[in-house]
C-alpha cells in the first residue's frame, strides 16, 4: 500500500530553534504523525571539563555552562561547596546573590517572551521585550560589572559590595520602568487575538503527565504543580522574603507564557524587599588565604555534596565529589533535561505551524543540557545507592 | 515644462523597478522604526538586488527542472505588467477589470509553481499553503473588484472615477486590507512565507538571479497594491500626487505588519471565510442600500 506520509527535518539549522536540535517530522498532509528528536550537536563535555580541577577554576567554568542562566549554575556550585565545607555565607552576600538571581529571572523571562513572540511572527513584541531586557542588563552591569557572565559569586561572599543609595536606587529606577510597561505585556498576552489563538490549547501538558515526566520550573507550574525550590528548600535569602508561587492550571503554551510573565512581577517584588532590608555592614573581602585554598577551613570528612537552585527555567541540580579541594566527579542536571523528554509526545498530531510555538514554550537551552552516555559492552545495570557510591563515586 | 510623451513613457517603464524597490525599502524602514529599531537605508533593496544579480546560481538538483529556471522570470514579467494597468494620462492600456483579476491570479499561480519546482519539502509545504488560501482569497478579491465596478457601473479600469470609496463601501475596504495582507505576504496572513515555520517558503532553494526576480516581483506587487489601495478607495490622482500617496500607503501596510502576529493556516482560512461572507453581504447591499 502506498504510504501518504513524507518526512522533513526541522533543524539543526532552522529559524524555529535558536540552538541546534533536529526533529525528524513524519507528516501526513499538514499534520505530524510521528516526531523523532535527535540531539548531540552542542555537547561541550562540561562535566568532564570540571573533573580534576580546583574549586576556584570550577567556579569559573560553571559560570560558562549557560549564557542566560550563568548565575544559577555558579550559585549551584557555590552552594554545593559551601554545604560541604560548612561555610555560612555573609548575610549581605546572600541578599546580593538573591538580587542577582531574581534579576536573571526577569532577564531570562523577557528574552523568552521576545523569542516566543518572534516564533508567531510578532516581531514588534520581540523588539519590545529586548528593550525592557536592556534595563535589566544595565542593572547587572551596575552590580557585577558584567552584562552576561556576572561572576559575582565567591565562596562565602560576593565579589562586589552593594551600596543601598547608589546601586539600590539605580536598580529601583530601572525596575520601575519595567513595572510601568508590564501591564501592556499582560494585556497583550490575555487579549491579543493572534497570541491567544496561536497559544491556547497548543502543546497541552496535563498535571498527571507533568508529574510522570518529572517536569520542573514554569513548565510544571503551568500544569498546576506547586514545585519551586525557592519555596520547597529555601536557600540564600528566600526564607526572608514574601512572594507568591505562580501557578496556572491549563498546561498549554499560553499558560506557560502567563506563568513566566507573572513571575516577572514577583521577582520585582522580591528585589524591592531585599533592597529595603539590605544589611548596612560591608561584605567581607575575599582573600587568597580564605576558603579558596582551604587555609582556615578544615577538610571535611564527607566528599559528596550537591547544590539545588531554582534557575529561570526550573530546578538546577549539581552533584559533586570533592576531595582535598579538587572536583573528582561532577554531574549537572539542568532544567531543560527534565522538561524536554515530553516533546515527542506533544508533537504528535499537531499542525506543522505549531512546532515553533510548542518548542519555544519549553524555553529550551540545549548548550547546557547535552550529555553523553558511554555504554560499554552494551551492558545495562541497575544499582542500589550503596553500590552506586562504591562503584562510581 | 513639457516633455515628449514618448520620453515620459520610456522613463515610466525604466523607473518602475527602482521605484518599487524604494517602496520596499520604505516598508522595511517604517517597520524598523515602529519596532524601536533604526533599520536599513531605504535604498538597501536596490543594493541587495544588484548583489544577487552578481551571484552564481545554487548547485541544487532542482536546476534540472526547467520550471525552476523560467518561473522566477515569468513571475517578474507578470508583476511588471501590472503597472500597465495604472490609468495615468500618458499611459493608457484599455483593458477591463477581468483581465486585471486574471493577471493577479496568474502571479499567485506562478508563485505556487515556483515553490513546487524548488524540489524542497519546505517550499512544497509553502506552495500547498498558498494553494489552500488561493481558493479563498482570490474569490474575495474578485468580489471586491466586482463590487467596486458594479457600484460605479463601469467596465474599464481607466473609466473608474470615484473619490473616497472607503466611505461608501467600508466593508469592501476592510476585506481589501485582509486580501492585501495575503497577496503581499505580510502579517497577520503571511502563512505561505512564514520564516519560522517553513523557512523562506517558496524561495528556499532559489539563489542568484532567480531569487532576485522573485524579490523584485514581491516589491512590484507591494507597490501595485499600494497604488490600487489609493486608486480604488481614496481617489484617482495625477502622477505627482500618486508619488506622494503611495509611500503613505506603504507606511500603512508597515503599520499593519508591525502590529500583528501570524495566524496558523487553518485559522487564516477560517477568517478568510468570514471575510468572504462579509464581502458577499456588501455585494448584495449595494443593490438595495447605498449612501
Amino acid at each position: 500500500m502506498h504510504d501518504h506520509t513524507h518526512t522533513i527535518p526541522v533543524g539543526p539549522q532552522s529559524p524555529t530553534m535558536k540552538e541546534p536540535m533536529c526533529i525528524r517530522v513524519n507528516l501526513e498532509g499538514n499534520y505530524i504523525k510521528k516526531a523523532h528528536v535527535r540531539m548531540g550537536y552542542l555537547h561541550k563535555g562540561i562535566e568532564n571539563m570540571l573533573e580534576g580541577k580546583s574549586l576556584i577554576k570550577c567556579l569559573y567554568i560553571t559560570e560558562h555552562i549557560c549564557g542566560i542562566c550563568s548565575y544559577a549554575h555558579s550559585a549551584c556550585f557555590t552552594q554545593a561547596v559551601e554545604r560541604l565545607y560548612k561555610i555560612d555565607a555573609h548575610k549581605k552576600a546572600k541578599y546580593i546573590r538573591t538580587i542577582v538571581a531574581e534579576l536573571e529571572r526577569i532577564h531570562s523571562h523577557l528574552l523568552w517572551f521576545g523569542f516566543a513572540m518572534h516564533e508567531i511572527g510578532y516581531d514588534t513584541m520581540f523588539q519590545y521585550g529586548m528593550r525592557e531586557r536592556e534595563y535589566v542588563l544595565e542593572c547587572f552591569e551596575k552590580i557585577t560589572g558584567n552584562r552576561v557572565i556576572h561572576a559575582i559569586n565567591k565562596f562565602g561572599t560576593v565579589r562586589y559590595d552593594f551600596d543601598k543609595e547608589k546601586e539600590g536606587k539605580f536598580i529601583l529606577d530601572k525596575l520601575a520602568k519595567i513595572e510601568k510597561i508590564y501591564p501592556f505585556y499582560e494585556k497583550m498576552a490575555r487579549k491579543n487575538s493572534v497570541i491567544t489563538s496561536r497559544m491556547k490549547e497548543v502543546g497541552t501538558i496535563s498535571k498527571s503527565m507533568a508529574i510522570k515526566h518529572c517536569m520542573v520550573g514554569p513548565m510544571a507550574r503551568a500544569s498546576g504543580i506547586k514545585r519551586d525550590i525557592r519555596k520547597d528548600h529555601p536557600y540564600e535569602a528566600y526564607s526572608e522574603v514574601d512572594f507568591e508561587l505562580i501557578t496556572e492550571t491549563a498546561g498549554d503554551s499560553w499558560a506557560r507564557t502567563m506563568v513566566r510573565l507573572r513571575e516577572i512581577v514577583e521577582s520585582i517584588k522580591i528585589i524591592k524587599q531585599l533592597i529595603k532590608n539590605m544589611p548596612e555592614e560591608p561584605v567581607p573581602k575575599f582573600t587568597k588565604a580564605g576558603p579558596l585554598f582551604m587555609a582556615n577551613v578544615p577538610e571535611p570528612k564527607k566528599t559528596l555534596t550537591y547544590g539545588q537552585v531554582e534557575a529561570p527555567r526550573g530546578e538546577d541540580f549539581h552533584f559533586y565529589k570533592i576531595e582535598k579541594g579538587i572536583v573528582k566527579k561532577a554531574r549537572i542536571r539542568t532544567p531543560t533535561f527534565q522538561n524536554i523528554q515530553v516533546i515527542e509526545t506533544l508533537l504528535k498530531g499537531v499542525e506543522i505551524g505549531d512546532i515553533p510555538v510548542i518548542i519555544s514554550s519549553f524555553d529550551p537551552c540545549f548548550s547546557c543540557m547535552e550529555r553523553m552516555i558511554v555504554v560499554k559492552d552494551g551492558k545495562k545495570e541497575v544499582l542500589k545507592e550503596d553500590e552506586f557510591r562504591s562503584k562510581y563515586c | 515644462m513639457n516633455l515628449d510623451p514618448n520620453i515620459v513613457k520610456i522613463l515610466y517603464i525604466l523607473l518602475i523597478v527602482p521605484f518599487a524597490l524604494v517602496m520596499e525599502g520604505i516598508r522595511r524602514k517604517a517597520v524598523a522604526r515602529m519596532q524601536n529599531r533604526i533599520g536599513p537605508p531605504i535604498t538597501q533593496p536596490i543594493y541587495d538586488i544588484l548583489k544577487l544579480f552578481q551571484k552564481k546560481k545554487s548547485d541544487t538538483l532542482a536546476q534540472e527542472n526547467s520550471f525552476f529556471k523560467v518561473v522566477p522570470f515569468l513571475t517578474f514579467c507578470v508583476a511588471f505588467s501590472f503597472f500597465l494597468f495604472i490609468p495615468l494620462s500618458f499611459i493608457s492600456f484599455k483593458h477591463d477589470f477581468i483581465f486585471l483579476i486574471y493577471l493577479l491570479v496568474l502571479e499567485s499561480a506562478l508563485f505556487v509553481l515556483a515553490g513546487f519546482a524548488g524540489n524542497n519539502p519546505y517550499s512544497a509545504i509553502a506552495s500547498m499553503r498558498e494553494l489552500i488560501l488561493m481558493v479563498s482569497y482570490e474569490m474575495i478579491f474578485t468580489i471586491i473588484i466586482l463590487t467596486l465596478f458594479v457600484y460605479e457601473e463601469v467596465l474599464m479600469v481607466s473609466e473608474f472615477g470615484a473619490m473616497f470609496m472607503l466611505l461608501k463601501l467600508p466593508i469592501a475596504f476592510i476585506c481589501f486590507i485582509a486580501v492585501m495582507a495575503i497577496e503581499i505576504r505580510i502579517t497577520p496572513y503571511d502563512t505561505a512565507a512564514a520564516p519560522t515555520e517553513v523557512l523562506e517558503g517558496v524561495e528556499t532553494e532559489y539563489s542568484g538571479k532567480g531569487l532576485a526576480f522573485l524579490h523584485i516581483s514581491d516589491a512590484l506587487k507591494l507597490t501595485f497594491f499600494a497604488v490600487l489601495f489609493i486608486y480604488f478607495f481614496f481617489g484617482q490622482f495625477s502622477l505627482p500626487w500618486m508619488l506622494l500617496f503611495v509611500p503613505l500607503a506603504v507606511v500603512f501596510f508597515s503599520f499593519v505588519q508591525a502590529t500583528t502576529g501570524r495566524y496558523r493556516v487553518d485559522q487564516t482560512f477560517k477568517r478568510l471565510t468570514f471575510f468572504l461572507i462579509l464581502i458577499l453581504i456588501e455585494f448584495v447591499r449595494i443593490k438595495f442600500i447605498t449612501w
